[in-house]
């Protein structure tokens, strides 16, 4: 959460005490392998945060998503292709006094997918940094088009647009000396082409090209509570979201997660995230007719239909210090997540493994 | 009221943040192609074709 990593900064700054001349900063780079039935992703990255002169800090990721699906929704024709994803972000943050204002952008390209965002974030502490605000406003603009189709898929050339606005209001209150708890309402609003270009609904009149509204509002409430217990030196987070938007899909998001500290060099935890959501209004499995005038939406998207779902993960991080590195080498962090994702719909259950190691730096 | 010298456990990274900036934001990627529901997390979902 952006709101709650900013928010994490301001104690850390807190906690840190009197700061050395130098500036630091750290360097992460993480490989992903996913998959599922017909999708398979491999996703390095690189994420980079450093200082940037007294009260300033400059994030920035760049990333290569590499999909290979025999999706018909990925424009595939039963034929497995892969298909590049590049994609950079950057951001600022500066520091002022009791506030925090920034500004942030995305860039992701592939063959058949635009994406250019930006935004601007502000926050500000009160009561002694026990409690903070923070508002994040943010748009939007993708092209889409159909430059992957093959074969039978080949519905004619779509060339479309999407606009997308964000606001996001956050409030973070530190409950006890071992307690914070933050709650977030994300507002989105999208208009323009929200269908997948490759997708066909069925019905009895054949295959017909997805309709979907050319608008949707998207709410979103999370809460989350991050609890440490000092005597096993165990921290539990719990988190609820709640979504709700204007396609009439609802869905309740509880999750709960624990990290173990054995020692002071080696990390071990396990999550449990469990999924339920409805469908939209205008979702049916099966369409007795294409006619516009009796079936203006048309989708076969599974994301679309009522499902439930369960996500486990594990995971396990070092320090260098634990392999007996020293100076920052030994501040480094390796770790490895591994997620098993059970969806109980056409997309079916999904492996997730993450490698990642983060290294910090002075300068 | 928590002072700031009584925060040492606040400033622990997982309670900070358990998951980093890459583990979050491939998890939001992830959940934003297979599930209707997006947002909650002031980030921006979407950004590319695997809707």
């Amino acid at each position: 959460m952006r709101a709650s990593r900013l928010t994490a900064i301001a104690i850390a700054v807190a906690m840190s005490g009197a700061r050395t001349a130098g500036a630091d900063g750290e360097v992460s780079l993480r490989g992903v392998y996913y998959k599922e039935k017909a999708t398979r992703v491999e996703q390095p990255m690189v994420d980079a945060r450093f200082d940037a002169g007294d009260s300033g800090s400059v994030d920035t990721h760049v990333l290569i998503d590499a999909i290979t699906s025999a999706s018909a929704s990925s424009g595939a024709d039963n034929k497995a292709f892969t298909e590049h994803r590049y994609e950079f972000g950057a951001g600022y943050t500066h520091r002022l006094d009791t506030m925090r204002i920034g500004a942030l952008g995305r860039l992701s390209t592939e063959p058949d997918y635009d994406s250019l965002f930006g935004g601007a974030h502000v926050e500000r502490d009160f009561f002694d940094k026990n409690f903070t605000l923070a508002l994040t406003l943010g748009a939007g603009r993708d092209h889409v088009t159909n430059a992957g189709a093959q074969g039978a898929m080949t519905i004619g050339a779509i060339s479309e647009h999407l606009t997308s606005e964000l606001a996001s209001l956050a409030a973070t209150q530190v409950l006890s000396k071992n307690t914070v708890g933050s709650i977030t309402y994300d507002l989105a609003h999208e208009r323009g082409y929200l269908a997948n270009p490759y997708r066909a609904a069925t019905t009895l009149d054949g295959l017909v090209p997805e309709r979907v509204p050319r608008a949707r509002t998207r709410h979103a409430f999370a809460a989350i509570v991050r609890q440490y217990l000092p005597d096993t030196e165990t921290t539990l987070i719990g988190s609820y979201r709640f979504y709700v938007d204007d396609w009439g899909v609802v869905a309740h998001t509880p999750e709960l997660r624990a990290v173990q500290a054995l020692g002071e060099t080696v990390e071990i935890g396990a999550g449990f995230r469990y999924y339920r959501q409805s469908g939209a209004d205008f979702y049916k499995p099966f369409y007795e007719t294409a006619d516009p005038m009796i079936e203006p939406y048309l989708t076969d998207d599974p994301k679309l239909s009522q499902f439930t779902g369960q996500t486990y993960t594990g995971r396990a991080a070092v320090l260098g210090r634990f392999l007996g590195l020293g100076g920052l080498w030994g501040e480094a962090r390796a770790e490895l997540v591994v997620e098993y994702v059970v969806q109980h719909n056409r997309f079916g259950n999904a492996g997730v493994a993450h490698v990642g190691l983060t290294v910090p730096f002075a300068y | 009221m928590v002072r700031p010298h009584e925060r040492e456990n606040l400033a622990r990274p997982s309670m900070i943040g358990d998951r980093g900036p890459g583990e979050a934001r491939f998890r939001q990627h992830q959940t934003g192609a297979r599930e209707g529901a997006d947002g909650g997390t002031g980030e921006p979902g979407g950004g590319c074709g695997c809707n």
